[in-house]
């Protein structure tokens, strides 16, 4: 805060900087987030969270769409700023608030963000750029337990059989009708694209890194550049670009915390749905046996009694108790997997509402 | 029916259904387990010739237990024979009404299985073809002490 100093070399090198690092945003995270987050269908027991998420896609693609615009809008200012000092008699005494866009911030009126500490006094603005990765599914194949559960129905083929004795075809058609239930459940249930919530929580690491990467680099550049401007004037402009940095890096930490949740949650679901299938292929073959006592049992109760039909009352008892247990499992397993969704929903809420700021922050570039 | 094509449901509807699922799987587990444990510790009793002779059994048929009074004493062998059988069929083919009873009253649910019991009990143990016998009672507070009162076998529970 010593006297005024304006370096126009360090200006040029620093927009130059900005530049760069705005056109690698503009070609990587937009697109990501858009193709990740936004366009992510749901479907099945994932719409419990598909309209909590799709407000925070909307939010974080706002972001990441300002993301880049910010930087050039510091470009801009950056420009204005030059012209005013280059066409000024004493430029240590222009005002340059008439010139620096706010982009819409409420701006401390006091205390220095010292951005300096982040650069250095030779010409050195930075290199490199921030995380630029593509999401993945995971290292699990959650889609393949998904078809191999929705596939479950078609692959197995119960007998659908007409008992003379109406007890027994009751008992068969009270244990087929929950079969039917339970794949009905399964299928109502699953639909939807469960791979997309591991990706879209890996898009949302990867919009973090890529946030707290961008926020280090643009402090590094910034820092530098207020090593060569320094006086009243531009510590306006300085605490307007540690804001940027500092949104730059909690919309980063913010959205990579979501992230993990996601993951987390996605893994949570596979775990879930491992179990599901095991539960419900085993059925098919219970369900065959009981078909097989069932019969052997009709055949024996009538014309004439049967002194093997105690035995095998107790067996259908049993295997159709083991039957229901294995349908009521199931179900609980699924409602389990509605809960694990829900948990989300939590996670999500509260990083819509923090997004909702960085989003409004990060519009005011686009002004 | 696959993911592309399924119509998507309502997630919370789907919810409440599988709760419910979950609720009507746990009835019938429970009232297959009451069920189970009724139809093995159902019994039935007879009398015949007045209350002579007397017999108990259980739910898989077996004579349990068989009262004699003073008056047999006066019969013939072929008399005791002809009426102990006689009243043990009765005791027998009345098990499939006392267990359908038993079932329904506590078990409440799961008929087909009941059903399915008083068939089997039916069909096992039908009606002796002559009633030569009294009507069955409950009997044990009729007993007294010159009865000659034989148990056949410890508790049986069928399965």
């Amino acid at each position: 805060m010593g006297g005024f100093r304006w370096d126009p070399r360090a200006f040029t090198l620093a927009k130059a900087r900005f530049g760069e690092l705005a056109d690698q945003g503009a070609e990587y995270l937009y697109p990501m987030v858009r193709e990740n987050l936004v366009e992510w269908k749901a479907g099945g027991l994932l719409d419990l969270l598909v309209v909590h998420h799709k407000s925070l896609a909307k939010e974080v693609a706002v972001s990441a769409g300002c993301t880049p615009a910010m930087l050039r809008k510091i470009n801009q200012n950056l420009t204005d700023v030059a012209g005013l000092y280059t066409n000024s008699d004493n430029a240590a005494a222009e005002d340059i608030s008439k010139t620096w866009d706010t982009m819409g911030y409420e701006l401390p009126s006091s205390g220095d963000p010292d951005l300096e500490r982040s650069g250095g006094m030779a010409y050195d603005f930075g290199s490199g750029y921030p995380p630029s990765m593509q999401p993945s599914a995971g290292d699990f194949r959650i889609e393949d337990v998904v078809d191999t559960i929705l596939g479950l129905p078609k692959s197995v083929v119960i007998p659908d059989p007409s008992f003379k004795n109406p007890a027994l075809q009751s008992i068969w058609d009270g244990v087929f009708g929950s079969w039917l239930e339970i794949c009905g459940f399964a299928t109502e249930a699953l639909t939807g694209d469960w791979k997309g919530v591991y990706q879209a929580g890996d898009a949302m690491s990867n919009a973090g890194d890529y946030w707290q990467g961008l926020s280090a680099l643009s402090r590094r550049c910034a820092g530098t550049l207020f090593w060569h401007w320094d006086g009243d004037a531009s510590e306006f402009a300085e605490r307007s670009v540690t804001k940027i940095c500092d949104v730059y890096e909690d919309a980063g930490e913010t959205i990579a915390h979501c992230g993990e949740d996601y993951k987390t949650h996605a893994h949570g679901c596979y775990l879930l749905f491992t179990e599901i299938n095991g539960i419900l292929t085993a059925i098919p073959n219970d369900m065959i046996l009981l078909f097989e006592l069932l019969d052997r049992a009709d055949a024996k109760s009538v014309p004439t009694p049967s002194p093997d039909l105690l035995a095998a009352m107790a067996g259908i008892h049993r295997l159709v108790k083991i039957l229901l247990k294995g349908f009521k499992e199931a179900t609980e397993k699924l409602l389990k997997v509605a809960q694990v969704i829900e948990a989300i929903v939590g996670v999500v809420l509260s990083a819509c509402t923090l997004f909702t700021n960085y989003s409004n922050d990060m519009r005011g570039a686009l002004t | 029916m696959t993911r592309e094509n399924c119509v998507t449901s309502d997630p919370d509807d789907l919810k409440r259904r599988l709760a419910a699922s979950i609720e009507r799987a746990e009835q019938r587990i429970r009232a297959l387990d009451e069920g189970e444990q009724i139809t093995s510790v159902v019994t039935a009793e007879a009398e015949a010739a007045d209350g002579a002779v007397r017999a108990t059994v259980t739910g898989s048929g077996r004579l349990h237990e068989l009262t004699l009074d003073e008056r047999v004493r006066h019969w013939a062998p072929e008399e005791i024979a002809r009426q102990v059988v006689h009243c043990v069929q009765r005791a027998q083919s009345r098990l499939a009404e006392v267990a359908v009873e038993s079932l329904t009253e506590r078990a409440g649910a799961d008929l087909p299985f009941a059903g399915l019991a008083a068939e089997r009990l039916r069909t096992e143990f039908p009606s002796p073809e002559s009633d030569i016998g009294a009507e069955p009672a409950h009997l044990a507070s009729r007993r007294n002490d010159n009865d000659i009162v034989v148990k056949l076998a410890t508790w049986d529970q069928d399965d």
